[in-house]
C-alpha cells in the first residue's frame, strides 16, 4: 500500500526538498501533502488520511514536539507514524520524541538515512498491528 | 581554535546541507551590502544569536541547489532568502553541541538583519559559488 505522506516544516523550500527527496526514494508514496507548522499540520490529518509526517521541531506557531503530543492523545490520530527531521541535537529532548513514538533523522541528512528510518518505523507498525 | 570548530560546522553544513563546493578559508570579511545575512536567536543553557551571511551569487546557487533548479535559472530574492534561511537554521542546530556540549535550546525562526559586529566566534568559507560566513554573537 502506497503512504500518504504530510511534510510539516516552516521553510517551503525545505519542505520541496524534503518532498523530493521522497519522490525519489524509492519509497511506495501515495500523496504528498504539506503544512507550515504543527496546527496547519493538526488540520491537515484531520481532514484527510495521512500514513507519514515528516516533522521539523522548530516552527512557529506550534512547534513539532507540540504537534507530536497532540497526535499522541487523539484517538484517531495516534497511530500515526511520525519521523522528526530536525537538527535537534539534545539527547534528552530526542528521547522524549523516541518515548511518543517518532523516528529521527538529523538534518543534514541522506535520502538513505530517511529511507531507512522510515521503513525501520513501518516496520515497527506493522509488527504492532500484527502483535 | 572555537574558530576552527565554526569552519568545521560550516563547511559540512555547506557540503552534506547546500551541496555547495567549499575550498577553503576566506578573508574575514562581512558579506558586502548585497548580500545575504540571515540570524537565528537560540536560548537554553546559553543564549545568543547565530549568523550566516553571503554573497547573493552564493545564496542563489544555494537556492538552486536546494530546489533543484537549472544552474542558469534565475532566482527569486524571496528564494534566496528562504534557503539562506534554512541553511542558518541547520547551521545554528548543528553549532550549538560542538560549541557548548549537549543541551536543549530553543532556535528562533531565522530572520534577516546585519552581519553581527560584535561576534565572539566566527569563519569565512570560499566556496566555488561564492563566499558564506558563519558567526556567533
Amino acid at each position: 500500500m502506497p503512504l500518504d505522506v504530510l511534510i510539516v516544516d516552516d521553510n517551503r523550500i525545505m519542505r520541496d526538498m524534503v518532498a523530493r527527496t521522497v519522490a525519489m526514494s524509492g519509497l511506495d508514496v501515495g500523496q504528498v501533502r504539506q503544512a507550515g507548522d504543527g496546527a496547519e499540520a493538526l488540520q491537515a490529518l484531520r481532514s484527510g488520511w495521512t500514513d507519514l509526517v515528516l516533522l521539523d521541531l522548530n516552527m512557529p506557531v506550534m512547534d513539532g514536539e507540540t504537534f507530536l503530543r497532540e497526535v499522541r492523545i487523539d484517538t484517531a490520530l495516534r497511530d500515526t507514524l511520525v519521523v522528526v527531521v530536525s537538527t535537534e541535537s539534545s539527547g534528552a529532548r530526542i528521547e522524549r520524541l523516541r518515548v511518543l513514538g517518532a523516528g529521527f533523522v538529523h538534518k543534514p541528512f541522506t535520502p538513505e538515512t530517511l529511507v531507512a528510518e522510515v521503513n525501520r518505523l513501518v516496520a515497527c507498525g506493522r509488527q504492532a498491528k500484527g502483535a | 581554535m572555537d574558530d576552527e570548530r565554526v569552519l568545521t560546522v560550516l563547511v559540512q553544513v555547506a557540503e552534506q546541507m547546500g551541496f555547495l563546493t567549499p575550498m577553503g578559508p576566506a578573508a574575514p570579511l562581512p558579506p558586502d551590502a548585497d548580500g545575504v545575512v540571515m540570524l537565528v536567536a537560540f536560548s537554553g543553557p546559553y543564549a545568543g544569536t547565530v549568523a550566516v551571511g553571503a554573497s547573493r551569487a552564493l545564496a542563489e546557487a544555494l537556492a538552486r541547489n536546494l530546489l533543484a533548479m537549472d544552474p542558469t535559472a534565475p532566482v527569486a530574492p524571496s528564494d534566496a532568502s528562504d534557503a539562506m534561511a534554512e541553511l542558518a537554521n541547520v547551521s545554528a542546530g548543528n553549532l550549538l553541541p560542538v560549541l557548548y556540549g549537549d543541551g536543549e535550546y530553543i532556535l528562533k525562526s531565522p530572520c534577516t538583519g546585519a552581519w553581527p559586529v560584535a561576534a565572539t566566534m566566527t569563519a569565512f568559507l570560499d566556496c566555488a559559488e561564492g563566499t558564506v560566513a558563519l558567526a556567533v554573537a
